[in-house]
């Protein structure tokens, strides 16, 4: 087990560093010139130049790509050119909207799934329809999704917001950054359903295409698992469909669902991107989102490696959940 | 339990679909939404700025919103007009050298500072010299100052290193030097000349203070106690970030925002127009939509080529179809509003022959063009499949292809090999001067010549122009650019914004030359 974590965490370092290197690359053969776009068309060829050697631009390469990796290294992502502010202190800033909503989003996410899979195996009554809503919910562009959420929902009903985290000036802001814990550890339960009513629509739309997915690997595990003898000897010993589910069904399912909730959330970061435009999130997809016209490329830079880190943790947490629980794996 | 749990889920799927039935069917609220009563105006930035709201670093559009209600100059352009008419701000009287070298000015007493410290005539140079030592895109303006002098606390002279008939433009300018409070500019320094306190703080004298400024979330505003003119109606203004304008639109819609500022989008444009419910205004402004042609690719390095491909331009039906309700086909080759109606006139008969005739005797491998546009500006979309179409009857067969901004940047000063044929653009000059715009556009050092045209003789005209400041000289200039080919201005475009009926002092609050924007003090609810 110990050399299996470790082989996964050299890959990991590999992928990072490969990651990056291609970033330096694309950068390098990009057409896209920062320092003309920042100073705009008045600007001297004096100033322009200038502003190419502040930024470090001026240097060869391979003088970039080693001093942006041993700075990296270290949590330095250099100087966004857009916000002026180190990205590392951006990322602290609008990582934890982002992470808030993806937890949120995952939360329902599997609750859905759970729902969606229990409910067409049993053939609960409305099972047709919740399968019908969730399916045409998760093949709907999100963008559009997130409009029509928005028409409905804030428009018509106004049920939530729609725009944003909070309402509330003056919300604690530390010491996670997400605001319905930060709400909770000070005592501010206004700020924690100002927050959940933020919440609640965007994360929703994230989290039906993965539901869908999710439920879909649990519906055809459990659909197997349930006319196994195990499931036909606890129905004998006169146990209901449910508890034999519940009990006994589940447990030897949720392997194949743990590996597409891996898949799934990686996945459900590229949706974070669009939902996050939608919705006014103020995330890191919006910071991305406004990063790339500008060719803002610490920032984008340091998106895309947190992004590659977290997926390739997250995969890496599956393999490793994934080995405890069938140890034969570690062996192939 | 698990029975109770079939049931409450068949009732929820139920009533889900019930609900969403019920909601589809809803119709909007036709009656106006109620004028707020605490004084706090909420409007929105669709995207975040892109820029800190610094004077001698913000160098884009809709920022102006912030840096012009922050921050003051030492003169301004009349609001709620078309005419960039020259006032009195920090300065109340001015004079100029017969050679436009030597300017004078009398300062505003009784100005305070977002610090509390009094605007003297010390904050001139140290503003200038900021400027400079910071020396982003703005910085040109102060570049030819040769020295600043003070004659006591309310006067000042400055003199320029060369005569520039443009100079006082640029003290107008939105984008133009602003005065800092010398004294919290020498607190707040650090290593970088106070960029970084400058992102969330500001030491102007305008009538409203930054008190919030979140990058790609929020912005706030409150007014300022100690302001040295009338007191703003509005005490605080709240500006949260909209990064989709149909959420931008719901929001404005629901009676959340008082009002849409700038980047409506076509569709929208037309439904606000026939909209009794909302205020809608079409507002003057010096930006133009331009077309540039590449003298360096294809059969467009025949100057013939170019001046029959500008007169095979349709611009009527671009302008109908595009800017309906918000802009006009452009009459003259500056932008809108910045030179009297009878100079540089644009006068480009509409006739595709001579375009077919070239096109049909070139061989079939050099018909195909690219029409490249900003792909941030939905609207140039539109008009590139316009111009696709207008070349489809002659024979060129058209790619629209959008680049973003920092990609046709990269293009001026370069050959333009990399650059498509033709290229579209809105944009607005700097300040309103002909010299301005023809600079940074027509000369071959211009930042905006993005598809390296260039004349000589264009740009001895520029040069003359700078100096006396004559309009037949920047006539002739626009005559010249003309000529070429290079450039065709297809529309002058509004600023079209949407407000609640109750927002009062919209039109009187715009400047035609700060696009996006308004001064927030003129407006009230009525």
């Amino acid at each position: 087990m110990r050399t299996f974590i470790l082989s996964r965490i050299a890959a990991m370092v590999a992928i990072l560093i490969a990651l990056t290197a291609v970033m330096f690359v694309l950068q390098r053969i990009s057409p896209l010139d920062p320092v003309h776009a920042q100073l705009g068309g008045s600007a001297s060829q004096g100033a322009i130049a200038a502003r190419r050697h502040e930024l470090g631009l001026d240097r060869p390469v391979p003088v970039q790509f080693w001093h942006y990796l041993t700075s990296a290294a270290h949590g330095d992502f250099g100087t966004s050119y857009r916000t002026r502010r180190p990205v590392s202190t951006d990322l602290v800033n609008f990582v934890p909207a982002t992470l808030e909503l993806a937890l949120c989003a995952l939360l329902i996410a599997l609750v859905l799934a759970v729902l969606l899979a229990f409910a067409t195996t049993l053939n609960w009554p409305g099972s047709g329809l919740f399968r019908a809503v969730l399916f045409v919910g998760a093949s709907t562009p999100m963008f559009l999704l997130g409009i029509l959420g928005l028409i409905v929902f804030y428009q018509q009903l106004g049920w939530v917001p729609a725009n944003g985290r909070s309402s509330i000036s003056g919300a604690p802001t530390g010491p996670t950054g997400l605001l319905t814990v930060d709400g909770l550890l000070a005592g501010r339960f206004d700020v924690v359903g100002d927050a959940i009513s933020h919440l609640i629509l965007p994360a929703t739309v994230i989290a039906l295409g993965p539901a869908v997915a999710i439920g879909r690997v649990l519906r055809s595990s459990l659909i197997t698992d349930v006319d196994s003898d195990y499931a036909r000897t606890a129905k004998a010993k006169g146990l209901g469909p449910a508890r034999i589910l519940l009990r006994h069904v589940l447990r030897n399912c949720v392997g194949a669902a743990l590996s597409m909730t891996g898949l799934q959330v990686g996945l459900m970061f590229s949706g974070v991107l669009v939902v996050e435009q939608v919705f006014g999130w103020p995330g890191i997809g919006q910071y991305i989102a406004q990063s790339i016209p500008v060719a803002d490329f610490p920032a984008i830079a340091g998106v895309t490696l947190l992004l590659g880190a977290v997926y390739v943790v997250i995969n890496t947490i599956v393999d490793l959940l994934q080995a405890a629980a069938d140890p034969r794996i570690v062996a192939v | 339990m698990i029975h109770s749990a079939r049931r409450l889920f068949a009732a929820t799927a139920v009533a889900s679909a019930a609900l969403l039935a019920v909601t589809a069917c809803g119709s909007g609220n036709q009656t106006p939404n109620s004028a707020p009563t605490d004084k706090v105006l909420h409007l929105s930035f669709l995207q975040d700025p892109g820029q800190p709201p610094d004077p001698d670093v913000y160098y884009a559009g809709q920022g102006l919103l912030l840096t012009t209600n922050l921050y003051e100059g030492l003169l301004q352009y009349a609001p709620g007009t078309d005419k960039a008419q020259l006032q009195p701000l920090l300065a109340t009287a001015w004079t100029a050298s017969p050679d436009n070298k030597v300017f004078t000015f009398t300062l505003r007493q009784g100005v305070k500072f977002h610090d509390g410290t009094p605007f003297t005539s010390a904050a001139i140079k140290t503003s200038f010299d900021r400027r400079l030592a910071v020396n982003q895109g703005p910085a040109y303006m102060v570049s030819d100052i040769d020295s600043v002098t003070t004659q006591g606390d309310y006067a000042a002279t400055i003199t320029l290193k060369a005569p520039n008939a443009v100079f006082l433009d640029y003290l107008a300018s939105p984008y133009g030097p602003r005065m800092l409070s010398p004294t919290g500019l020498a607190a707040n320094a650090g290593k970088d000349n106070d960029q970084a306190y400058l992102t969330t703080h500001d030491l102007g004298t305008g009538p409203y203070t930054l008190t919030d400024a979140q990058v790609g979330s929020h912005y706030g505003l409150a007014s300022f106690g100690d302001y040295w003119g009338p007191k703003p109606y509005f005490t605080t203004v709240d500006l949260p970030v909209i990064t989709d304008t149909s959420a931008q639109q719901l929001q404005f819609n629901n009676g959340q925002l008082a009002a849409v500022l700038h980047d409506l989008p076509s569709s929208a444009v037309s439904s606000y127009i026939g909209n009794s419910k909302f205020a809608n205004y079409s507002l003057p402004t010096m930006m133009s939509n331009y077309f540039y042609v590449n003298p360096h690719k294809g059969m467009f390095t025949n100057q013939a080529a170019r001046v029959a491909l500008t007169q095979a331009i349709d611009v009527q039906q671009i302008v109908q179809q595009t800017y309906f309700g918000r802009g006009k086909a452009a009459d003259q080759v500056f932008p809108p509003n910045m030179m009297a109606a009878d100079f540089a006139k644009q006068t480009i008969p509409h006739d595709t022959s001579a375009l077919k005739k070239i096109v049909d005797g070139l061989p079939a491998d050099q018909k195909t063009v690219t029409v490249g546009y900003d792909s941030s500006n939905p609207d140039n979309q539109l008009v590139g499949n316009l111009i696709q179409t207008q070349l489809a009857t002659v024979g060129i067969t058209a790619k629209v292809q959008g680049y973003p901004t920092s990609q046709i940047y990269g293009w001026p000063g370069t050959a333009a090999a990399d650059a498509p044929e033709m290229l579209l653009l809105a944009g607005w000059p700097d300040a309103p001067s002909p010299y301005t715009w023809g600079h940074i556009n027509f000369d071959p050092d211009g930042g905006l010549n993005y598809l390296n045209c260039s004349s000589p003789d264009v740009t001895s005209s520029l040069a003359k122009g700078r100096e006396s400041g004559a309009s037949d000289v920047f006539s002739t200039a626009a005559a010249q650019a003309s000529a070429t080919g290079c450039w065709l201005n297809i529309a002058d475009v509004n600023d079209f914004m949407v407000a609640q009926p109750w927002l009062k002092g919209v039109a009187e609050s715009h400047v035609v030359s700060e696009p996006n924007s308004l001064r927030i003090a003129g407006l009230s609810v009525g």
